[in-house]
């Protein structure tokens, strides 16, 4: 897909997307089983004084999660 | 026909406030400081209602039943192994949709559901109101409104428990899913041999086989819980006072200092609070000892009785009991940092330091909590959900200096060096335990294979919640109370061996075992500058920290600090005296650690291996710091 990054790469407040999980196993069900699936909204809120990990938001919840896993989640900016 | 005795599960994902709700359903005085749930046990309790009995099982927190972590893994089989007769799914009010997510999929593979609706008082505070009848119509089960602290109408839970025991028919409610995954779950049915296999095994059967479906099955579930969310959420937040204080409280330059702050804070307040109560234990048990001095004899009590009394058992007890206020505030503090929800903003402000190590950022809790007291640190060790991250957090915290050695380290330090100095010894004595706790972690680190649950850091970010206040207190004082019957047998009985080292044979102190262990030790002691009054000192020590002081005060005859302090300067060099307390610092924490050490993990071998660790440790160190002292002096 045009445009694809990893969420990791993401700037804060950008209005983003998730197309995919990358990855297999259980790190890919957590992320999936949290909400985190292909099509929903998502948002980089901030990231921690040494830039990671980041803090986001999906589902209306927040998470915080590290840059290693953020690298997991394919997203394209909305709009 | 109605059941007389009902087994129900407790499930939820972490942090919904399924602990404070088994507390409140269970009777708290069972469970407090078991804590359990948190990490690898499940446990059960039984509650009377109507003559019928209900059996509830907590369960560790879980995202999905899917084995993504070791808890579901844990639940998944839990609930297989002995299906309850009724699974109540715990959903924090807070966060509906992904909350539904799991009260779908328990649905989905159990029918008979009842959920509770938790913390309807903070999301009310959120602007976030549920209609709960509405849900209860949708989904076709019950729905009870809780708050947060686990208050609830349990009469009304009970009932809801038992018709839904009772009842047959499959629930109203079944998630949507897309054609393909209809065809190949209706396919997987018929693929097994067995006739009439449950739906959700057909489900199951797809999601393990078909990674594209897994992720159509996971959407269609998140999709019905945002539908039924959407449905149900009578008024939606807006910006929240969360938004507002994680703006400074993660701000990329300002939320360390402000962590800081809020430590140092939290730091005062416990010993503000605590060293006046803990006086006040140690003037009544010093009142108690005089008393019993004076009187017993009077009444006819053999003087070995008195002495037993007296000087064994009450001067241990006050020695340990002094710490119980200590433990307490612990409890208080550590409780209003996780209720808050500040936790999580402190592992993730501190992660990436923390993994520079290979550990989770949530570890600076109990090593913090360390420098309180061990057995604080050992206890916050709980945060951590991986196995590994605990066990490292367990062994480490326990080389913080507490503060009964802080507090014999400032004595001696400032006996022994010019103001000016003193801090800077201090200071060097402080870097030591910081460096120490640091090569535990890597040791351990290298020692112990990481499982695969170490690296996950992915956790929830909640809302900020002022804890009640009430329950804050009611909470402290239990566990206060369950850690003291942790120690309590332990504690008397190392009072008594204690006591009777140092008075037994009669006569001058140099006679008695005690200081004959600390000559045969004298050999050794002598690699580093330790006499055998010192040795002494450090074996009276480990009950208790603060009794190395006093043992010195008797060993000396002396009375008072100044005192002692005099007679220490003129016997021992300062560089012996550095070398103490390095040694001090470093060997066998306190007894009441190493039994917490063993309590927390369930290994007697770990416990044991940390009390020879330490003392290898604070050989070696011992053995740096008078040798290297003694090129420069």
């Amino acid at each position: 897909m045009s445009g694809e990054i990893t969420l990791d790469m993401a700037a804060e407040k950008d209005a983003l997307k998730v197309t995919r999980i990358i990855g297999k196993g259980k790190a890919r069900l957590r992320l999936l089983q949290m909400g985190i699936t292909p099509g929903t909204p998502i948002e980089v809120l901030r990231r921690a004084p040494l830039a990671d990990p980041v803090e986001i938001a999906v589902r209306g919840a927040k998470l915080a999660l590290r840059q290693a896993e953020a690298k997991n989640i394919a997203v394209v900016k909305e709009g | 026909m109605t059941k007389k005795s009902l087994s129900v599960d407790l499930v939820g994902n972490p942090n919904v406030g399924k602990s404070s709700l088994f507390n409140a359903l269970t009777g708290a005085a069972q469970l407090i400081g078991n804590w359990c749930g948190k990490t690898t046990e499940a446990c059960t309790t039984k509650v009377a209602y109507r003559g019928r009995e209900i059996s509830f099982t907590d369960l560790p927190g879980v995202y999905g039943f899917g084995h993504a972590s070791r808890a579901e893994t844990l639940v998944d089989k839990h609930l297989r192994a002995d299906p309850p007769d009724v699974v109540l799914v715990i959903v924090d009010a807070l966060n509906l949709e992904r909350n539904l997510y799991l009260a779908l999929e328990a649905l989905e593979r159990y029918g008979r559901v009842v959920v509770l609706l938790n913390k309807i008082d903070a999301a009310g505070e959120h602007g976030i109101v549920i209609d709960h009848a509405r849900l209860a119509a949708l989904l076709g089960i019950p729905v009870i409104p809780a708050v947060a602290t686990g208050q609830l109408d349990a009469a009304a839970l009970y009932e809801a428990l038992f018709a839904v025991a009772d009842r047959e028919a499959a629930p109203a409610y079944t998630v949507p899913y897309p054609p393909a995954v209809e065809a190949a779950i209706a396919a997987a049915a018929a693929q097994s041999d067995r006739t009439g296999l449950a739906r959700w095994r057909a489900v199951e059967a797809v999601e393990e086989s078909d990674e594209e479906l897994q992720v159509e099955i996971i959407n269609a579930r998140y999709a019905a819980a945002a539908a039924l969310a959407a449905r149900c959420l009578v008024h939606h937040p807006t910006e929240s006072v969360t938004d507002k204080l994680d703006r400074w409280a993660l701000h990329r330059i300002w939320g360390v200092p402000i962590m800081l702050v809020v430590f140092a804070a939290l730091f005062y307040l416990t010993f503000s609070v605590s060293r006046p109560l803990s006086d006040l234990i140690g003037a009544l048990f010093d009142w108690l000892t005089e008393a019993s001095l004076t009187h017993l004899p009077a009444w006819g009590v053999p003087d070995l009785a008195v002495s037993l009394i007296a000087e064994g058992l009450l001067s241990g007890l006050g020695a340990t009991l002094g710490f119980l206020p200590q433990i307490a505030m612990f409890f208080l503090v550590y409780h209003i940092i996780q209720d808050t929800g500040y936790i999580v903003r402190v592992a993730f402000l501190m992660d990436r330091v923390m993994t520079a190590i290979g550990l989770n950022g949530k570890i600076f809790i109990p090593l913090v909590a360390g420098y309180s007291c061990n057995v604080s640190g050992i206890l916050a060790s709980r945060i951590l959900t991986s196995r590994y991250d605990r066990l490292v957090a367990v062994l480490a915290s326990s080389y913080a200096p507490c503060s009964a050695r802080l507090g014999v380290m400032v004595f001696m330090v400032s006996a022994f060096f010019p103001s000016g100095s003193a801090t800077l010894v201090m200071l060097a004595l402080l870097a030591t335990s910081v460096a120490m706790m640091a090569t535990v972690a890597f040791v351990a680190r290298l020692v112990v294979t990481a499982d695969d649950e170490s690296s996950p850091f992915i956790s929830e970010v909640p809302v900020y919640h002022l804890p009640d206040v009430k329950h804050l207190l009611l909470d402290t004082g239990a566990r206060t109370l369950h850690f003291l019957k942790r120690i309590r047998n332990v504690i008397i009985l190392s009072s008594i061996v204690v006591w009777y080292l140092s008075s037994f044979p009669a006569g001058p102190f140099e006679n008695t075992y005690l200081a004959r262990i600390g000559l045969a030790l004298e050999p050794v002691g002598a690699l580093f500058g330790l006499d055998w009054q010192l040795i002494v000192a450090l074996i009276a020590g480990i009950p208790a920290k603060e009794s190395a002081l006093t043992t010195l005060g008797v060993i000396y005859q002396t009375t008072g600090d100044g005192g002692l302090a005099n007679v220490l300067t003129s016997h021992i060099s300062p560089l012996a005296a550095f070398t103490f307390l390095v040694v001090y610092m470093t060997y066998i924490p306190c007894l009441a650690t190493v039994i917490t050490i063993y309590q927390e993990l369930r290994n007697w071998s770990v416990a044991i291996a940390s009390v020879y660790g330490s003392i290898l440790l604070s050989v070696l160190l011992g053995l740096l710091s008078y040798n290297i002292g003694k090129l420069f002096i």
